[in-house]
């Protein structure tokens, strides 16, 4: 069998050692959204497409992690082909929820608009119906429900109530099920909290924080003028303590633009001070971005952002706060827009493929696959916007076509694409400084160079 | 045979590997092998970490 260098790695561009006096350089192999270290020697063989001067056991490796692979393949129609699978798979059922579209805050950067009012008692006995249904189908091995917003935790109770109902039949089906929740956590408390990890079987609960209180509490107003960061913090930092929560995993995000860019490290040292050095917390940084709004006053540049990204990044490694240096897993479905087993459903009961859909007021009147109050709605959603994205990546209607990232990052957001602002995640900025933190991670530290 | 590469190699736990994964470490050079071995035992030594997921939902709440 021949073989070559596969299209889908990166290699460090910087040679790492220690104290033993190893050398070595990193491969982030895309394909498998593994980190290898190698010698020297391999990299530069790997970078002059040289298989001949490689190890057998080597060679493996490489070949293992899809760096190295057989002469003739497509690779770029394997990774596709892969995705346009998994996005057809049924065996996997996804919810994503909005039992309202009421937020308690009104955030600078947000392009939503929120009305009073959750779903009405038809409609939510009819998404009940609708999740149990496919619950039920022989097809199906998992369900996951994701609790969504506007701010979800203002109808709790519709949480509640249909949760019991969704773990309860999932467990009669012998289905296994997850559940996820995006909240801004200022209505989290201890009683609601271990209602929504053991009954409702939330297992990663998304909270935006942006900044020391401060800045958060101004970036965030709530809508009554009150701040929020200090309610959120505690209520997160006492249930990390709770033996029970070991397993369930807090992701804090920033929306970082041009108002709290210069908080951002104090926040991850208030953070660290706090104890938040936990494995079952995650952060992560996001640049703000138009959201159908226009953000182009307060947008950092993709490029500034993964710049300045880098430093905040060592702060929280130096600090010990958990963050993802490189993905660790390939994203086999871009999002949920173009999965086919993947529905919204919204606070006013209409169904979407995208999330951000139905939280803009014009395509909220205008992206409905149907409504939960039809009587001839198919099982799984009809067709979206976005379920030919895999079709136009091949067509190079994107960057993506070209791009040694796609497997980790499937294209980011199809949406964005369509509206002309590409989504790339900043890692494809700044690759070569992630790899140097997974490198100090373990201790080693750049060869000086001459 | 002190500073024999598979001494890193059994200190890592990589000695412990099923058959074919560890063929593949014996077929690897003599630094090749030192470095898997640092390198492993020192992955083993740091804190485990959750998956942070990417674009679950790109949104900003
Ligand atoms: S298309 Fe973009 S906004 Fe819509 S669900 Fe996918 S990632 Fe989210
Ligand atoms: S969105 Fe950007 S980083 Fe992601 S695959 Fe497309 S071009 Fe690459």
């Amino acid at each position: 069998m021949t073989e070559k260098t596969g299209r889908y790695f990166v290699v460090s561009d910087r040679t790492y050692t220690d104290d033993s006096g190893i050398q070595v350089r990193l491969v982030y192999a895309t394909r498998t959204a593994r980190l290898l270290f190698v010698i020297p020697q391999v990299a530069d063989a790997l970078r002059a497409g040289r298989l001949d001067v490689m190890s057998p056991g080597m060679l493996a490796t490489l070949r293992e992690a899809q760096v190295v692979v057989p002469a003739e393949q497509d690779e770029l129609a394997e990774v596709l082909e892969r995705d346009r699978s998994a996005a057809r798979d049924r065996s996997q059922v996804d919810f994503i929820l909005l039992p309202t579209s009421y937020c308690n805050m009104g955030c600078t950067y947000c392009g939503q608009e929120h009305v009073r009012g959750g779903l009405t008692a038809d409609h939510r006995d009819r998404v009940r119906a609708r999740v149990l249904r496919a619950a039920r189908l022989a097809t199906t091995r998992r369900l996951r429900v994701d609790w969504f917003g506007s701010e979800p935790m203002m109808g709790y109770a519709i949480i509640r109530d249909l949760s019991k109902d969704f773990v309860r039949v999932a467990g009669e089906a012998g289905v296994e099920y997850s559940s996820q929740i995006v909240t801004n956590g200022y209505l989290l408390n201890e009683r609601n909290l271990e209602v929504l990890i053991k009954e409702c079987r939330v297992g990663r609960f998304y909270i935006t924080l942006d900044g020391p209180p401060e800045i958060h509490d101004v970036h965030r107003p709530l809508k009554s003028g009150k701040g929020s960061f200090w309610k959120i913090v505690r209520t997160v930092r006492a249930a990390l303590d709770h033996p029970d929560y070991q397993d369930v995993v807090f992701q804090f995000r920033t929306n970082v633009d041009v108002h709290n860019q210069d908080g951002v490290a104090r926040f991850i040292e208030l953070m660290a001070e706090l104890g938040f050095t936990r494995p079952n917390v995650h952060f992560s940084l996001d640049r703000v971005r138009p959201w159908s709004n226009d953000v182009s006053a307060i947008e950092l540049a993709a490029k500034d952002f993964a710049r300045r990204e880098l430093d905040w990044l060592r702060l929280m490694q130096e600090l010990g706060l958990p963050f993802t240096r490189l993905p660790h897993t390939v994203q086999r479905v871009t999002c949920p827009a173009v999965k086919a087993a993947s529905e919204l459903i919204s606070g006013t009961g209409k169904i979407f493929s995208c999330t951000d859909h139905p939280l803009v007021p014009r395509t909220e009147e205008t992206a409905a696959l149907g409504h939960i109050g039809q009587d001839d709605l198919p099982v799984f959603r009809p067709a979206g916007e976005f379920d030919g994205w895999y079709d136009e990546i091949a067509q190079g209607r994107s960057w993506c076509r070209d791009c040694v990232f796609l497997p980790t990052c499937g294209g980011s957001c199809p949406k964005a694409w369509h509206e002309g602002n590409p989504p790339c995640p900043s890692y494809k900025h700044n690759v070569q400084g992630r790899l140097d933190l997974a490198a100090e991670r373990i201790g080693l530290r750049p060869v000086q160079a001459g | 045979m002190p500073g024999d590469p598979r001494d890193a190699l059994r200190a890592a736990g990589l000695d412990r590997l099923p058959e074919a994964q560890r063929m593949v470490f014996e077929e690897l050079s003599p630094e090749e092998l030192r470095v898997v071995g640092v390198i492993q035992e020192r992955l083993n030594a740091a804190m485990p970490e959750v998956a942070g997921q990417n674009n679950t939902y790109n949104t900003i709440c």
